[in-house]
C-alpha cells in the first residue's frame, strides 16, 4: 500500500480542482460572450442617435432633412467584423462620422420635407439575424427587435 | 513559456497578454496587433465598467465618471468620449454629457467629432442655436477637416 507524503497531490484532488474549474468556465464565458455581444451592439443606438440629432441640427441650418444611403455597407451585408467607415454621399453631406474609424453597424437616413428616419442594423454574433434600431424626428433611438438579437 | 515566434515570456506576462486581450474585448474592441500596453488594458476595462453602469441604467454621472477614466488612460481612444456622451445623454444626464466632451476635447483638441456632437446636442435639446454654431464652427475650423463643398456653399447661402 503506497502512502502519500505530505505536499503530494492526490487523485480526487486534481479531479475536485478539474471539475470546480469546469463549473466556473461554464458560469464565466457565457457572462464574458454576454458583456462582449453587449458592448459590440451598442455602437449602433449610440450612433441611430447621433445622426438624428445631427439631422435635427441640419433642418435648424438649411431647413431640410437630408436622405441617406446605408453606409459604410448595406444592411444585409452586415456580420461580426468592423469595417472601415466609409460614409455615402448623404452622410458626407450631413457632416456626420462616428467616433471609431471601423463600425459593425449599417446606418442609413430616408427623409422627406416633413421629417426623417434613421435605420441601424448590425449583427455582432454573425447568426445571420440582425439587431434593427430605428430613431424618427420625434423619437429618440430605440430596438425595433427583440433585446435578445445581436 | 515559448511562442512560435521563439520570444520566451513569463507566465506572468502571459498572464498579462491574457487579462489585456480579455479586457479588450469585453469592452467590444479588436485586439490590437502586438500585446496591448497597460494604460490601453486598464482604458479598456474601465470602458467595461461605463457600459455596465449604461446598462443597469442608474446613473448617467456614473457613466460619465468611467468614460472619463477610459479616455484619459488611453488618450488616442475617441470612442469614451463621443459614446459616453451619448450614453450619459440618454440615461438623462445630458450636463453629464456635455461635460464629457468639453473634457475630451482637452484630451483630444484635433478630433471634430467631439465639438461637432456638442454642437448637436446644443441645439437638439436646448435649441441653443449660438452655442450648437460655435461648437460646429469649432469642429469646421480645426486643420485636416474637409467639410463637403455642397456643404459650406449652403451654409454661405444660409447666412
Amino acid at each position: 500500500m503506497q502512502h502519500r507524503t505530505r505536499g503530494e497531490v492526490g487523485r480526487t484532488e486534481i479531479l475536485v480542482a478539474v471539475a470546480v474549474l469546469a463549473v466556473l468556465t461554464l458560469i464565466i464565458v457565457p457572462v464574458i460572450w454576454s458583456v462582449s455581444r453587449n458592448a459590440r451592439r451598442a455602437e449602433v443606438p449610440l450612433n441611430v442617435e447621433a445622426i438624428r440629432m445631427t439631422e435635427i441640427s441640419y433642418h435648424k441650418a438649411f431647413t431640410e432633412y437630408l436622405s441617406a444611403d446605408a453606409a459604410p455597407r448595406p444592411p444585409h451585408a452586415v456580420d461580426a467584423d468592423a469595417v472601415p467607415w466609409v460614409a455615402s454621399d448623404g452622410f458626407r453631406r450631413l457632416g456626420w462620422a462616428p467616433a471609431d474609424a471601423e463600425v459593425r453597424g449599417s446606418y442609413s437616413v430616408t427623409a422627406n420635407k416633413k421629417g426623417f428616419t434613421v435605420h441601424g442594423a448590425c449583427d455582432v454574433d454573425g447568426d445571420g439575424h440582425r439587431a434593427l434600431y430605428q430613431a424618427d424626428t420625434d423619437h429618440e433611438a430605440t430596438a425595433t427587435t427583440d433585446n435578445g438579437v445581436y | 513559456m515559448e511562442f512560435t515566434s521563439g520570444r520566451t515570456v513569463s507566465g506572468w506576462q502571459a498572464g498579462f497578454v491574457g487579462a489585456a486581450g480579455l479586457a479588450l474585448a469585453l469592452a467590444g474592441r479588436d485586439p490590437a496587433p502586438g500585446a496591448p500596453g497597460a494604460a490601453v488594458t486598464l482604458a479598456s476595462a474601465a470602458w467595461v465598467v461605463a457600459g455596465f453602469e449604461y446598462e443597469r441604467a442608474e446613473s448617467g454621472e456614473r457613466v460619465r465618471r468611467a468614460a472619463e477614466v477610459a479616455g484619459r488612460l488611453d488618450p488616442t481612444w475617441s470612442v469614451p468620449w463621443v459614446y459616453g456622451a451619448m450614453m450619459a445623454r440618454r440615461l438623462g444626464a445630458g450636463a453629464d454629457a456635455e461635460a464629457l466632451l468639453i473634457a475630451g476635447m482637452s484630451i483630444r483638441p484635433d478630433d471634430p467629432t467631439l465639438p461637432a456632437l456638442l454642437g448637436a446636442i446644443r441645439w437638439a435639446d436646448h435649441q441653443d442655436a449660438e452655442g450648437a454654431a460655435r461648437w460646429v464652427r469649432r469642429a469646421a475650423e480645426l486643420p485636416g477637416v474637409q467639410p463637403d463643398p455642397e456643404l459650406i456653399r449652403r451654409a454661405l447661402e444660409a447666412e
